[in-house]
């Protein structure tokens, strides 16, 4: 299907690219940025965002808000972060933000909100700027009392959208008014990877490395607001190792090793399907040996923790029968840069959901570190950004209880037999890709 | 009395106008938060404009002398019982025909809406939108439910505090024309000294901080177990009193194993529920008391604690320093040295002897009455009347 000309959609909107020095990011301003995450032990009410000890350097708010301040590092500007913008309302308030960051007064404190258009913020006083990497919310079928529940709405004191990439519909304000766009520089989507990729590999940064276990090891007992890790030490997972070292030898043989597909995991979108995905491959008997799929869940927060412990639990269930194929499902996170940039040589593709609403976002970080990418579940052919390796044939009905209420939501999905295919497909493709190269050789 | 009240009620008296004022929170048990505001403000209508205030919940009137029975024992306990069996209640609000000169004042949430031509409503936080990580679903839900309608189907609409109106505006973009501050006020029943004065007071000479409310996430209590997990030299020389009923989400707020010892030993009490009368005396004898709270409307506590001139260790959040002004200690809700310190300032500083903190307080909280309430919401709504051409309006609507 053919799509709309982006960039005429975005002129329709009133997006600009290039103008956020001249608008929110006026050089004097205090750039004080928040995101719907909750950190275990914040320092305090406002801190420099480098001591934010991020969990998920690669997908999701943590990875957006570190890419900003990174691209802004690049430009001397510092970024400071706020675990509670709805604190800040009155004089002492404000002289503590003085005090946590010398402040000065008579400049304008500029408020970065990240995440979904749906938990947008606001720092009264200050000029608000969401930053949106999403591009697709999630309409829910059902009607909420939530006034934002479905997305397409902002609070009334946003004054600007930072969008990555244009959008065909962008929120509009409570009221109904337009909120003038701009459009991000590439840059702001990958400029901690592209640091860290100059920085000394044996720096110490400080962070934790990768958090891995496949779905036989997890210990729901130690997930608690996403502390979840194997019986204590996730870098103690054997199968993991095992995975690993099966890729290091069948390599040095001159066999093809198994195919580590990675599958990231919004938890803040009510719809996702890799639950669904996960469980359908559980209840056909497990994925094969010639397969390993590592899910990496992100923008993990206390509400949204237990969805992974429940997807475990629900595929440990489908896989009684045959336990050892647990072992080819991982769940993993990524706290430190460097760990992501040796992804390339661990996964041959990932798979991105393809009505994940920041799926293009997702997209642009994984080409940055050279990981290829295939669209599945898409609801119709022809996608523009990456290939389809599954369309969608069949739907599903998916509900939600939260904070913006009781919601159905309808989702493209894949069956079985698609499944099944989807497999096919991905060989196939990595095949054709791997071809050339064998040639050259 | 105010002699403005004596000019609203002959400006309400001329075209016949008539308050009716919905006692749904007075329906609680144990008042504390929204149901003291309901009660202090049905008091204050009772004692200024008798002869145009009515009450009710949802389409029934309650009887008058009912709700002065619930103000006296300032419990709601056989307000409820007699009004679901029957005594408490005054017949059906008067037909929609004859309710073209009614006022509605909602004290929060509107249970029913749109069933009077003029209606007025107090929102006294939007915590359940912005923070609802600290609520529980039903709360969440029976608090969205009304978010928007009630501001849409509000003639005025007034927030507790400037922040909360600054929210209203900042997140539903309420009209600045059609939203205004009222501040609660701070009263408590006259033989309240007198009864403490001559209570039995054992162990009071030794001091205390007092940490008062519901035992929530949202009130922040285990950023005072860290400091007391921290700095234990503090139990040494002062005991710590958490009281209020225990809330939801507890397990965020569980009490560290390291403290167990300090409540074996009495240094560190947790009451529970406390009476009003329980409350006023722990209030009156703390060293000073401590609301860490993460986000407040209002913040109540603050203003009693003042209103008895006993000192205040706030967090600087949200609404807090609205409210008590200079008179209280600020640190971050997020730090615990933040607290200690301002803890430690308290201690050295022993404002309560000092007789100009003492009139400070009460300076802040002569501002904060009842009455002053009433007004802050009767001038503007009388002001929309006389402008708008009411009767004419209101006589459409109920038309409709």
């Amino acid at each position: 299907m053919a799509q709309p000309d982006r960039s005429a959609r975005a002129a329709r909107h009133g997006s600009t690219r290039g103008a956020l020095t001249a608008g929110v990011l006026a050089p004097r301003a205090l750039l004080l940025a928040s995101a719907p995450f909750v950190l275990a032990d914040p320092p305090g009410a406002v801190f420099p965002f480098r001591r934010c000890r991020v969990r998920q350097t690669l997908f999701g708010w943590e990875a957006q808000l570190q890419a900003f301040a990174q691209a802004l590092a690049a430009a001397g500007r510092a970024v400071f972060f706020t675990p509670a913008p709805e604190i800040f309302a009155s004089l002492p308030s404000f002289r503590h933000i003085a005090d946590a960051t010398g402040w000065n007064e008579a400049a304008e404190i500029v408020h970065l909100r990240f995440g979904p258009a749906c938990c947008a913020r606001v720092l009264k006083t200050a000029r608000n700027a969401l930053v949106l990497a999403e591009t697709m919310p999630r309409t829910p079928l059902t009607p909420s009392h939530h006034p934002f529940a479905r997305g397409d709405r902002l609070p009334a004191a946003i004054e600007r959208l930072l969008l990555y990439q244009p959008l065909a519909a962008p929120p509009l304000r409570i009221d109904g008014s337009a909120v003038p766009c701009e459009i991000l520089p590439s840059a702001f989507s990958a400029a901690d990877l592209t640091a860290a990729a100059g920085r000394d590999p044996a720096a110490e940064t400080g962070a934790a490395q990768w958090l891995v276990c496949s779905f036989a090891e997890f210990d729901a007992t130690a997930c608690d607001a996403g502390e979840w890790q194997v019986g204590g030490n996730a870098a103690r997972s054997l199968d993991w190792r095992g995975a690993r070292g099966l890729r290091v030898i069948a390599r040095e043989r001159g066999e093809m090793p198994p195919v580590q597909i990675m599958l990231p995991w919004n938890l803040a979108d009510p719809a996702s399907i890799v639950p669904d995905l996960v469980g359908k491959f559980a209840g056909a008997g497990g994925l094969g040996p010639g397969f390993r799929l590592v899910v990496f869940p992100y923008n993990e927060t206390p509400e949204t923790s237990a969805k992974i412990a429940a997807m475990i639990a629900a595929a440990r269930l489908a896989l009684t029968t045959h336990p050892s194929d647990l072992r080819h499902f991982f769940v993993a996170c990524i706290p430190r840069l460097e760990d992501a940039l040796e992804l390339a040589e661990w996964f041959e593709i990932a798979w991105l959901e393809a009505a994940a609403p920041d799926r293009l976002w997702n997209e642009k970080r994984l080409a940055a570190l050279g990981v290829s990418v295939g669209v599945i579940a898409a609801p119709c052919a022809g996608d523009d950004t990456a290939p389809c390796l599954a369309p969608a044939d069949a739907e599903i009905m998916l509900t939600a209880s939260d904070a913006f209420g009781e919601r159905a939501f309808a989702a493209a999905t894949l069956s079985p037999r698609a499944l099944a295919a989807l497999l096919a497909n991905t060989r196939a493709r990595l095949r054709s890709a791997a071809a050339p190269v064998r040639r050259r050789a | 009395m105010n002699p403005r009240f004596r000019e609203i009620a002959g400006a309400l008296s001329a075209p016949g106008w008539q308050l009716y004022f919905d006692v749904s929170p007075l329906f609680e048990e144990h008042w504390t938060g929204i149901p003291v505001v309901a009660a202090g403000l049905a008091r204050a209508l009772l004692d200024t404009l008798p002869a145009h205030v009515h009450f009710f919940y949802e389409h029934h009137l309650v009887a008058r002398a009912a709700i002065e029975d619930a103000l006296a024992r300032r419990s709601g306990l056989y307000l409820l019982r007699d009004f679901f069996d029957g005594p408490a209640q005054a017949g059906k609000l008067p037909a929609l025909a004859a309710r073209t000169r009614a006022i509605g004042l909602y004290p929060s949430v509107k249970r029913v809406s749109q069933i009077f031509p003029i209606e007025c409503s107090i929102y006294h936080d939007l915590s359940t939108l912005i923070t609802p990580r600290f609520h529980l679903l039903e709360n969440i839900r029976h608090h969205q439910k009304g978010l928007v309608d009630d501001l849409r189907t509000n003639d005025l609409t007034f927030g507790v505090s400037q922040a909360t109106v600054d929210d209203l505006k900042a997140y539903l973009g309420a009209p600045e024309d059609r939203v205004f501050v009222a501040h609660n006020g701070v009263s408590w029943p006259w033989w309240y000294p007198i009864e403490a004065y001559n209570a039995p007071t054992p162990g009071r000479e030794d001091p205390y901080f007092l940490v008062l409310g519901t035992r929530e996430p949202r009130k922040n209590l285990a950023r005072v177990f860290e400091l007391l997990a921290l700095f234990p030299e503090l139990l040494a020389t002062s005991r710590f009193v958490i009281a209020g009923r225990i809330g939801w989400l507890g397990e965020q707020e569980r009490m560290p194993q390291v403290l167990e010892q300090a409540m074996a030993a009495g240094r560190l009490m947790l009451p529970g529920y406390v009476s009003d009368f329980e409350k006023y005396v722990l209030l009156q004898d703390a060293t000073a008391t401590i609301y860490p709270s993460f986000f407040e409307g209002f913040g109540l506590p603050v203003l009693e604690s003042l209103s008895l001139a006993t000192p205040v260790i706030a967090s600087f959040s949200s609404a807090l320093p609205e409210i008590g002004g200079d008179a209280c200690f600020y640190f971050d809700p997020f730090s615990v040295e933040s607290l200690y310190r301002a803890l430690r300032r308290v201690l050295d500083e022993a404002p309560k002897q000092n007789p100009a903190y003492r009139a400070r307080c009460h300076e802040i909280c002569a501002r904060f009455t009842w009455e002053n309430m009433l007004l802050a919401i009767l001038d503007p709504l009388i002001a929309r009347l006389a402008e708008s051409g009411a009767p004419a309006r209101a006589r459409l609507r109920a038309v409709r």
